[in-house]
């Protein structure tokens, strides 16, 4: 009980560190500055499991909501509830599902129970697919609801970010194997 | 402890927070049933009158960061044919905006917590244990900004000893240790017993 509250509020915090850090530069991305947020929701599923990351973005959007100013640039409140991004706060916690879940069915436990391996490709791939997929999914739907846009046009206004993420995924992968080598027993 | 809370009018900070998100969420349904650019654009001079009375024009740029987004959806229905939609939407998203943000800019984060308390009492009565939600929702908060100096020190660190620039590569020590402190915080909370049924 106390191992999953202060991992789950540490990767709330984490989420939350990621994004105010400015200077996490992808040096194949042409220099261009990427929040990191997203990356810290791949990792919150691919490290945490399924339904740890659930709770650790929850976490995150209560104490959001509640005024803390942990959204990349500063922002936070209610305010962003309202905004036309908020599809993708709520896309959040259903890609660190997804991320989590997916990982967890491809990766396998090989010998030990509760072992998983952190292999790099299904990290990848699930981080995609949760991430990216799932997220924009409901990122897309509720722009297209708040600002009563079509569908091709809200998905048109968020095209330009998928590469940056695509990157984030492929390096959410291998910050999770490395990090898995680093701790065996990380991934139970 | 950090938040967004700013200068605010006193009369806006003396209502109970729980009334004050009662409120935005009464008006952010009612928003969403009005239409055409003139109640909506009436609607946005008023939220525009009690977010400056309450919290002055530093409120404003709470907008900023969506600028550019309302202008898409303003050109993009323009472009489709309604400019008129489009000015309803961008007035009815920035009236939520603004309203919410001066909710949360005269609410002491402490009173919000309460309110978070208070929401998840009902879990409570069928029995569900909500003391570890909201000693995560502490422990977060406090480790955010412990995190950030920590990324800061080990940024730092990574610059004096190379000349290429600081990139992803300092995010699996960087991880590795807050995962570690997430352990020790564990030992912490089992030593003091937070979670012993009483």
């Amino acid at each position: 009980m106390e191992r999953t509250v202060a991992r789950v509020a540490l990767f709330a915090a984490l989420i939350a560190a990621l994004g105010l850090i400015p200077q996490i530069v992808i040096p194949f991305a042409g220099g261009v500055p990427i929040t990191a947020q997203t990356l810290g929701i791949m990792l919150a599923g691919l490290i945490l499991g399924p339904w740890r990351a659930l709770l650790a973005v929850l976490v995150f959007l209560a104490v959001l909501a509640m005024g803390a100013p942990l959204l990349a640039g500063g922002r936070g409140g209610l305010g962003v509830f309202a905004g036309p991004t908020v599809g993708f706060l709520i896309g959040w916690p259903v890609a660190a599902i997804v991320t989590g879940w997916l990982f967890r069915m491809m990766a396998g436990t090989q010998g030990r129970p509760g072992r998983f391996q952190a292999k790099f490709w299904p990290g990848v791939i699930a981080s995609i697919v949760g991430g990216i997929l799932a997220l924009y999914l409901f990122g897309v739907v509720g722009m297209a609801v708040v600002t009563d846009l079509s569908l091709a046009a809200a998905t048109l206004a968020v095209l330009i970010f998928i590469p940056g993420d695509v990157l984030k995924a492929v390096v959410a992968g291998l910050i999770a194997q490395q990090a898995a080598r680093a701790r065996p027993d990380l991934l139970e | 402890m950090i938040g967004v809370t700013a200068e605010s009018a006193r009369w806006l900070r003396a209502i109970p927070a729980g009334v004050k998100l009662a409120a935005l969420a009464a008006i952010s349904a009612g928003l969403f049933m009005l239409d055409g650019p003139i109640p909506l654009g009436a609607a946005f001079a008023a939220s525009l009158l009690v977010a400056v009375a309450g919290c002055g024009f530093a409120l404003l740029r709470s907008l900023r960061p969506i600028a550019w987004m309302l202008l898409f959806a303003l050109v993009a229905h323009g472009v489709l044919g309604d400019w008129m939609l489009g000015l309803a939407v961008v007035f009815r998203i920035a009236t939520l905006v603004l309203l919410a943000s001066a909710v949360s800019a005269s609410t002491e984060l402490s009173d919000m917590l309460a309110v978070f308390d208070r929401l998840l009492a009902p879990l409570r009565w069928v029995g569900v244990p909500t003391r570890p939600a909201g000693i995560a929702c502490v422990m977060a908060l406090r480790f955010a900004p412990m995190l950030t100096q920590r990324w800061t020190a080990m940024s730092d660190a990574w610059r004096a000893r190379s000349s290429r620039r600081v990139g992803w590569r300092l995010v699996t020590p960087f991880l590795l240790s807050a995962l570690d402190d997430a352990d020790g915080a564990a030992n912490a909370l089992a030593a003091r017993g937070a979670f012993r049924r009483r």
